[in-house]
């Protein structure tokens, strides 16, 4: 199964990617969207293992958006619920099309945005980003907990905490430099840029169905939505 | 430790960018796990511009941004990108102005930059949220619609007040880490003399 849906073909995430953004904008009915919402995007999650990120973007981006929505639109302005609740629809099946624009595995980064014509110094900073971000949000939490640890926040009200940000931040970026330094010498030596520009594409190991499955769909909500 | 090379420094500026962008992200996540009621979103751009100039400030900060919608950690963040570039511009002409090297004068351009940065998110706000983010800033939206102000206004209003707090603090702890880096590991990289005049001011 997790071989069979491997991923979206980069061409066909594009293409779903400009259907779902401008059905979505012109989508003026909360059944459509929850309906694409429900049998397009939802099972892409589930299929592909990735119903708790999504689920988390649910929780902690789209449930403060609807209470700030139920607070400036009814409690302020005097609309309705259905209103309400159709402008959040359409904002989250929105970044939902995003997010699932977004959602490749490592393994295909290189291939992906080789594929969308990235090249060159960007793509090397895109790569670069995906290979360091992990270590150094690692780094952050370590030095969070050792400042815990050695007793520097005592008390957790919001001007200790904020007092102790610029003291987590100066060995972050210290690390991040020295970081910088040796990763510069070591891709100079290998002559990365070169390496990058030889690099052999390989044949994407794409699904159809999926891929005729999520264009099929997002082009009838797209002709239903107009 | 020697200054780097000047094909080293081409290759220097590919690395430090990636992590420049990954320190930005991390920052969100220490504030987020600290539970802070502030984003402290722009600090990695603004050491970045001070540090490296505005263009490095720039695609860090834009990108920074680009990759929190990448990680899913925000869907929308790539939309305010435009705000980041801004900053970052800002910063860098304020940085060459001398405006940080005094405490007051730096209190100063932290309300100018902002008051830029709510004007620039302005539009991403009224027309992708309709006001309604999802922050602290969209009780101050409410209220001032409840008091009978246009959305558009509403909005401008509670950016002028939340935006210029938010950055005043990220430039206050941009200047302190820059002036507490390593001077050897600053030396090394960077032949900046506003860092270095940085580095000597009180």
């Amino acid at each position: 199964m997790k071989d069979v849906f491997y991923s979206i073909h980069p061409y066909t995430r594009i293409c779903f990617l400009a259907l779902g953004i401008t059905g979505t904008i012109f989508a003026n009915r909360i059944t459509i969207l929850s309906l694409y919402w429900l049998f397009t995007l939802i099972p892409f999650f589930v299929i592909n293992r990735k119903l708790v990120s999504h689920i988390k973007v649910l929780l902690f981006v789209f449930l403060p958006i609807y209470l700030s929505y139920i607070l400036i639109y009814v409690w302020a302005s005097k609309f309705g619920f259905d209103y309400v609740s159709f402008r959040v629809a359409k904002l989250m099946v929105f970044a939902t099309v995003i997010q699932i624009f977004f959602s490749f595995k490592s393994n295909e980064q290189i291939d992906t945005f080789l594929k969308w014509k990235f090249k060159g110094n960007l793509l090397l900073v895109i790569l670069g980003t995906f290979s360091v971000i992990d270590d150094i949000v690692k780094q952050s939490d370590k030095i969070v907990t050792a400042r815990y640890a050695r007793g520097f926040i005592k008390d957790r009200n919001i001007y200790n905490t904020i007092k102790q940000i610029p003291q987590t931040l100066v060995p972050l970026f210290a690390i991040a430099i020295r970081t910088s330094i040796e990763r510069s010498d070591s891709w100079e030596r290998k002559d990365m840029l070169s390496l990058l520009s030889n690099w052999e594409q390989k044949r994407y190991r794409t699904h159809y169905l999926s891929d005729i499955w999520i264009l099929i769909t997002t082009t009838l909500y797209l002709v239903i939505s107009l | 430790m020697n200054a780097i090379s000047k094909t080293q420094q081409n290759f220097f500026k590919l690395t430090l960018i990636p992590l420049s962008i990954a320190v930005n992200i991390g920052i969100g996540l220490i504030v987020k796990s600290l539970n802070l009621p502030i984003y402290l979103d722009s600090i990695g751009t603004i050491i970045s511009t001070i540090l490296f100039g505005w263009q490095i400030g720039l695609i860090t900060g834009v990108l920074s941004f680009v990759f929190t919608t990448i990680l899913s950690l925000n869907p929308f963040a790539i939309f305010f990108s435009g705000t980041q570039a801004a900053i970052a511009i800002l910063i860098y002409i304020l940085a060459h102005k001398g405006w940080f090297k005094k405490t007051y004068s730096t209190i100063f351009s932290g309300i100018i930059v902002g008051a830029i940065a709510a004007i620039v998110s302005m539009p991403v706000i009224y027309y992708l949220f309709g006001g309604a983010t999802g922050n602290g800033a969209s009780i101050i939206v409410a209220y001032f619609i409840n008091k009978g102000l246009s959305p558009v206004n509403s909005i401008v209003i509670s950016g002028f007040i939340v935006e210029p707090i938010d950055k005043t603090i990220q430039i206050l702890i941009a200047i302190y880490v820059v002036k507490n880096l390593p001077t050897k590991l600053v030396t090394t990289i960077s032949n900046n003399d506003l860092i270095k005049r940085l580095k000597s001011a009180k």
